[in-house]
């Protein structure tokens, strides 16, 4: 029991904090979301009800598809891009898919292999791309949840403003929803770029997402 | 980082999410006829000249607005004075979460849900071009 916790505790730390931060956002959300009821003299609502409300949809889902996006892109963009330096970069003389050789895939398998890269066919392109298609199906339907969840919460509020509703295909066409995205994509962008420029100069004592304390700042693709 | 109500989220049933997000929208069409017929009942109400009836129906916010707005004090009196013709048919019932907009052949309605009911908060109400609030008879901006 000890070492299960102790062997995954980065997946059950992270796991636990964002239960507790999408408790707590729903806890003020629903606080949030009253006030402004009361505010327009409309009836407040319960926790249940605003947990399956369009306004808490939206908010956790414009967040969710921009974390995975942001994943999507460092995955597919760190194949082909290189940053001499970075820790988050591969070697300055390999960007590309790689050889089978490289990547242990068919003849190259060892017994430990996943059976899917031992074989051969759509398999195995299949499995050699699996982490980016999840991470893209995710950032898609998340992306998806935020345009259908946004129409209505956008709707409720042009309607409290005696304001004439919009189509799905407005909405998507609308300042709102693209200022909603932009305003997340901005800032998961900042923090990839940092990461990737400040993790040359600057180090962390036992991170693997840091060089190694003492590494030469040109020191490419090595991690602590 | 995030101007709106913002949180970070990995690892969570998508799916569940998506469904619930249609059945905001879609899951609507059953309880809009619900905001439907008050706006009906409102109109029957005002033409069969019962305005206590018909003030009953009103949001209680926009009724007391509009009994401040009457000479008399009463909101039966300014729905009295109003000017309401045959709403016509109705059209269209669109309903999002707590709110509903419906539209007669020459009427648009606004309502909310509460929990006696729907209840109106706009009637008579004009469109003003695309982006403008709409012009109402009783409550409105």
């Amino acid at each position: 029991m000890k070492k299960a916790l102790r062997n995954n505790g980065l997946s059950l730390f992270f796991g636990l904090i964002f239960l507790l931060a999408l408790l707590g956002q729903a806890l003020t959300g629903h606080a949030l979301f009253n006030e402004e009821q009361v505010a327009s003299g409309l009836e407040e609502i319960n926790f249940a009800q605003y947990l399956v409300s369009s306004n808490f949809a939206v908010d956790v889902s414009e967040n969710w598809q921009s974390e995975y996006l942001q994943f999507l892109l460092y995955i597919f963009a760190t194949i082909w891009l290189v940053q001499k330096g970075s820790p988050e970069s591969k070697e300055l003389n390999a960007p590309g898919p790689e050889s089978d050789k490289d990547q242990l895939v068919g003849e190259y398998s060892n017994a430990k292999s996943p059976k899917w890269a031992r074989v051969s066919g759509w398999r195995r392109t299949l499995y050699s791309n699996s982490l980016g298609l999840t991470m893209g199906l995710i950032f898609v339907l998340s992306w998806l949840v935020q345009s259908i969840a946004g129409t209505s919460n956008y709707n409720q509020e042009q309607i409290q403003n005696f304001q004439q509703p919009v189509s799905w295909a407005e909405y998507i066409a609308s300042p709102e929803f693209w200022n909603r995205t932009l305003q997340n994509w901005q800032s998961e962008f900042l923090a990839v770029g940092s990461m990737v420029v400040l993790s040359i100069y600057l180090r962390q004592r036992g991170s693997p997402e840091s060089k190694p304390v003492g590494s030469a700042h040109d020191d490419t693709g090595t991690t602590g | 980082m995030k101007t709106r109500r913002a949180a970070r989220g990995l690892r969570f049933g998508l799916l569940p999410l998506l469904a619930l997000s249609g059945g905001v929208l879609s899951g609507c069409a059953a309880e809009g006829t619900e905001a439907a017929e008050a706006a009906e009942a409102f109109h029957r109400d005002v033409a069969g000249s019962d305005m206590t009836a018909a003030c009953s129906l009103l949001q209680s916010k926009t009724r007391e607005e509009t009994a401040r707005s009457s000479d008399a004090g009463t909101c039966e009196s300014q729905l009295e004075k109003a000017q309401f013709g045959d709403p016509g048919k109705l059209l269209s019932t669109e309903q999002f979460g707590r709110d509903a907009f419906i539209e007669f052949e020459n009427d648009t309605v606004f309502l909310a849900a509460s929990d006696a009911g729907w209840r109106i908060t706009g009637a008579g109400c004009t469109a003003n071009g695309e982006e403008a609030p709409y012009t109402c008879e009783v409550g409105g901006t």
